[in-house]
């Protein structure tokens, strides 16, 4: 495969190329209840290549290795044509040559476990759900991936990495009367198939929520001071502040990358977010990106202010900042986007008991439910409790919550000392050829107190 | 070696859904050509019956090897199902391709970029423009060993145009997308409005936190067929989930509202002609003036309920752009009835209200029980006209509270797309009687 990769960039003609081959192995298995709605075994394969011409660029993807070739020298064509009518020229800032391999050694290989084995574990979860009084629907799904990737680049980089992850996600649908309701289970997020066994008090936990979840009422829309659990406080710094600390998001908003300065007073100074791709066993953790850059813990925010941002060799150059190794792309089919990793908010020093009692009338939010972020952002919580004086009170349900990036990140006042890092976790990013969803991220945090976010509800 | 014949000597049935697709792309960031992209890739997805237990692989091609053995594996472990694969030939009906456009270059692209900027920058020689387009041509195939062979080919070009306010830093702009299989043509009409909603952006403008008259462009009329296909979906009415399950024939919706599907539709830019199991697409009305009709099925979902399928499975979710998801029902094809006033009319009618352009987070809400909340981008109107640009706004409630009281439905309607789903659809300016706004 190197020996292929390294003859397409042979005699391009342009000032940088890369080239990079995904060989994919993956086991899908969906129930939906009791019944296999799909199960597969399959492999996917392909690559993509970039150019880059006297600032202009061009990308392809492609399916099978034997056009790796013409596909590289068509993408140089391509990257000729983009330079003469570019007035906005890129450049690409320095990266170490590497030449090495990083395989997976995983003591719990999920490849290792037969078909039949992953099966009657989906299949345990989903019948214990599917047993539980009121629950009408539920759909477990087993996902694992591994993803042998090889890169070589015009430079002399020339590197092979290995990607493993194995999940297990469930929906569980009940209904009382004319209630509707979800929960959630997610398990795993990392290379340990070990993490999957044994989670039924977890699921247990989940049917839990779901029966007082079918009782409550929906929450009256308003702003409240709010008490973010690990998830959902890992969710919004992931959507409010994470993707903003991408640079590819501001890099064309003057506005935006000024608010953004390093050393801008930008968060509440309790605040401390990193990001970190070293951290090991997560859904967030590799070695090398697929710029061929090595990756590396990067702080964002120390005492709220901004002191570092995720980036691209393209951005990095932009922006005169140091390069970071966060440019993953989500498989073969697209080119690399500057991503998080594990973006992780660090422990403060109060207790979940000091953020309770200092609440009149607020609410205690679960997250889980997914989210979108810009400069605005919103995210849906699995359930949220109401706080009255001071105590933890009735759940209610269909509780989504929005913010705006700068007020909310200056109205957080207390930060948990109880920090975790989540399971299974994957994050959506728009690109040129649609949205590449599953990258596979992990986001952490303790729990926070924010004393105002808008919460939609009824009226 | 062709995969179906091997599967006829080792499987009960077989079908093979593959797809081809090359397409090129230009990015202008800041006004500048940013980036040119080419992509030519292909995939299939392999079921099986095997002593009635389905089993899937997937793969670039139907040559790969291995596929028949995954599925046959897959299929062994499988519980029984009660469907079988496509057995008739659909008629292809469904003309979406264009020669011309599948002949166009990246570099007629980045032409046809550089004289649209050009014609803005006419109008707005400040405005900064950011713009995508790409081309593509693509063919979609589904064979059974039960006799159905079903081929589609289609081109797609598509534009969409930002010019971020001049007080940037806020996420919002005005924005626009033309879709058509045919080469793009853009109208002055097209730059006109678009320029006149940049103008809307000079300020900002919230109203307070209370119910208000909405107005829903084309493009966030996803709010109502997305959260509707959550609730018609063949499985969640055999499962008993839907809210809508015993409605059948009820009113569900304001009497104003007709929502159709109808794949086929020439109108449609994604039109097509039979589903991702190769049944034919339907013309079927769902909602008649309000009055719920009908549900939407595939294979698996009419097997349950004893019906044959509506053709209106699709291969992809919300969340993926392969075809590695089981197949699942979902709008093909969903047209909303125009109405009879001009959009502009229901502008000028409102005393205070909001004109909603884009959301975010709608995937977060429960939707299964018609329930959202999203965040809004768009403007706030007063008195009749647009007086700044939305901040910090929620917009939540019920599908079948807040969609049952419309005031006015525009004659205009335009393509919508939800890419992900690989929906098409037609939809008009949809003017509610109120929403609960929340603004931070």
């Amino acid at each position: 495969m190197k020996d292929e990769l390294q003859s397409a960039l042979i005699d391009l003609n342009v000032d940088y190329a890369d080239i990079r081959f995904d060989e994919e192995q993956k086991t899908q298995i969906t129930l939906n209840g009791r019944d296999v709605a799909q199960m597969a075994p399959f492999s996917p394969r392909g690559g993509h290549v970039r150019a880059y011409v006297n600032g202009g660029k061009a990308i392809a993807s492609f399916s099978r290795i034997e056009d790796a070739r013409e596909v590289a020298q068509q993408t140089a064509a391509a990257a000729r044509l983009s330079a003469a009518r570019c007035t906005n020229p890129i450049r690409l800032a320095y990266a170490p040559i590497i030449e090495q391999d990083f395989p997976i050694v995983s003591a719990n290989d999920p490849r290792k476990v037969s078909l039949a084995e992953k099966h009657e574990l989906v299949a345990h979860y989903s019948e214990m759900a599917a047993k539980a009084p009121e629950v009408l629907m539920t759909q477990f799904m087993y996902g694992d991936s591994f993803s042998h990737r090889t890169f070589a680049n015009t430079e002399g980089t020339l590197v092979s990495y290995d990607h493993l992850i194995a999940h297990i996600l469930g929906i569980i649908v009940g209904r009382r009367g004319d209630a509707v309701r979800r929960a959630f289970f997610a398990v795993g997020g990392s290379d340990d198939y070990s993490r999957l066994l044994q989670r039924d008090e977890l699921l247990r936990q989940s049917l839990e929520e779901l029966n007082e979840l079918l009782g409550a009422q929906s929450v009256k829309s308003g702003k409240y001071p709010v008490i973010l659990d690990p998830f959902g406080a890992g969710i919004f710094i992931h959507e409010a502040f994470g993707h903003r600390s991408e640079a590819d998001t501001t890099q064309h908003d003057p506005s935006l990358r000024e608010r953004l300065t390093l050393g801008t007073q930008l968060a509440t100074p309790i605040l401390n977010v990193f990001d970190d791709p070293t951290i090991p066993e997560r859904g967030g953790t590799y070695a090398v990106d697929d710029e061929g850059v090595l990756s590396q813990r990067t702080q964002l925010l120390s005492n709220g202010r901004v002191s570092g941002r995720l980036h691209s060799r393209e951005s990095a150059a932009e922006f005169g900042e140091p390069i970071t190794g966060n440019c993953r792309a989500s498989d073969a089919g697209y080119g690399p986007l500057i991503r998080m990793s594990n973006t992780v908010i660090e422990s403060g020093e109060h207790s979940l008991a000091d953020m309770i009692s200092s609440i009149d009338n607020g609410f205690y939010v679960a997250g889980g439910a997914g989210g979108q972020g810009g400069i605005d952002f919103t995210f849906g919580a699995r359930w949220a409790r109401h706080i009255r004086h001071g105590k933890l009170g009735k759940m209610v349900a269909d509780a989504n919550l929005s913010g705006n990036l700068f007020s909310t990140l200056k109205a957080i006042s207390m930060v948990g000392n109880d920090q975790t890092l989540l399971e299974y976790c994957d994050c959506g990013k728009g690109s040129f050829d649609g949205v590449q969803m599953l990258t596979r991220i992990c986001a952490g945090s303790p729990h926070i107190k924010i004393d105002s976010v808008t919460v939609g509800g009824v009226s | 070696m062709n995969v179906l014949e091997d599967a006829r000597a080792t499987a009960d049935q077989a079908e093979l859904f593959s797809t081809r697709r090359k397409s090129a792309y230009v990015r202008f960031d800041d006004s500048s050509l940013a980036l040119v992209a080419h992509r030519n890739d292909s995939a299939c997805a392999l079921r099986v019956l095997r002593d009635g237990k389905l089993g899937a692989s997937f793969g670039e091609s139907p040559s790969q090897a291995g596929l028949l053995d995954s599925a046959l594996a897959a299929a062994s472990f499988g519980q029984s199902v009660k469907f079988g694969f496509a057995t008739e030939q659909p008629a292809c009906i469904a003309r979406t391709y264009n020669a011309q456009t599948a002949m166009m270059t990246a570099e007629d692209i980045v032409d046809l970029c550089s004289k649209l900027k050009s014609r803005i920058h006419q109008a707005v020689p400040d405005a900064t423009i950011n713009m995508v387009c790409q081309v593509e041509s693509s063919s979609r195939r589904v064979e059974t060993t039960e006799g159905a062979i079903a081929e589609e080919a289609s081109t797609l070009a598509e534009l969409a145009v930002e010019l971020p306010f001049a007080h940037r830093g806020t996420d919002t702009g005005a924005r626009a997308v033309v879709m058509s299989n045919d080469p793009i043509h853009i109208p002055d009409e097209w730059i006109a409005q678009l320029v006149e909603e940049r103008s809307w952006g000079e300020q900002a403008s919230s109203p307070v936190t209370g119910r208000l008259p909405v107005i829903l462009t084309p493009a966030t009329s996803n709010l109502l067929t997305l959260a509707l296909v959550s609730c018609l979906s063949g499985h969640a009415v055999a499962k008993g989930i839907s809210p809508l399950l015993d409605k059948t024939g009820q009113k569900i919706l304001s009497d104003q509202l007709t929502i159709r599907e109808n794949a086929g539709e020439q109108a449609l830019p994604l039109a097509r002609s039979f589903d991702d199991e190769g049944i034919a697409c339907q013309r079927r009305t769902i909602v008649e003036k309000g009055v719920l009709l009908g549900f939407l099925t595939d294979l698996s979902s009419a097997a349950n309920l004893g019906q044959p399928s509506t053709g209106n499975a699709v291969r992809r979710t919300l969340f993926s752009e392969k075809i590695e998801d089981a197949p699942t029902p979902s709008f093909l094809g969903a047209i909303i009835e125009a109405g009879s006033v001009p959009w502009r009319e229901l502008v000028r009618s409102l005393e205070e209200g909001v004109l909603v352009t884009h959301m975010l987070g709608l995937h977060s809400s429960n939707l299964l029980q018609g329930q959202f909340s999203v965040q809004v981008t768009g403007f706030h109107i007063r008195k009749g006209k647009v007086v700044g640009y939305l901040e910090r706004t929620m917009m939540s409630g019920n599908l079948f509270e807040d969609f049952t009281d419309i005031r006015g439905v525009s004659q205009e309607r335009m393509p919508t797309a939800q890419g992900s789903l690989a929906v098409a659809g037609l939809a008009p300016y949809i003017l509610l009687d109120s929403a609960q706004l929340t603004v931070g």
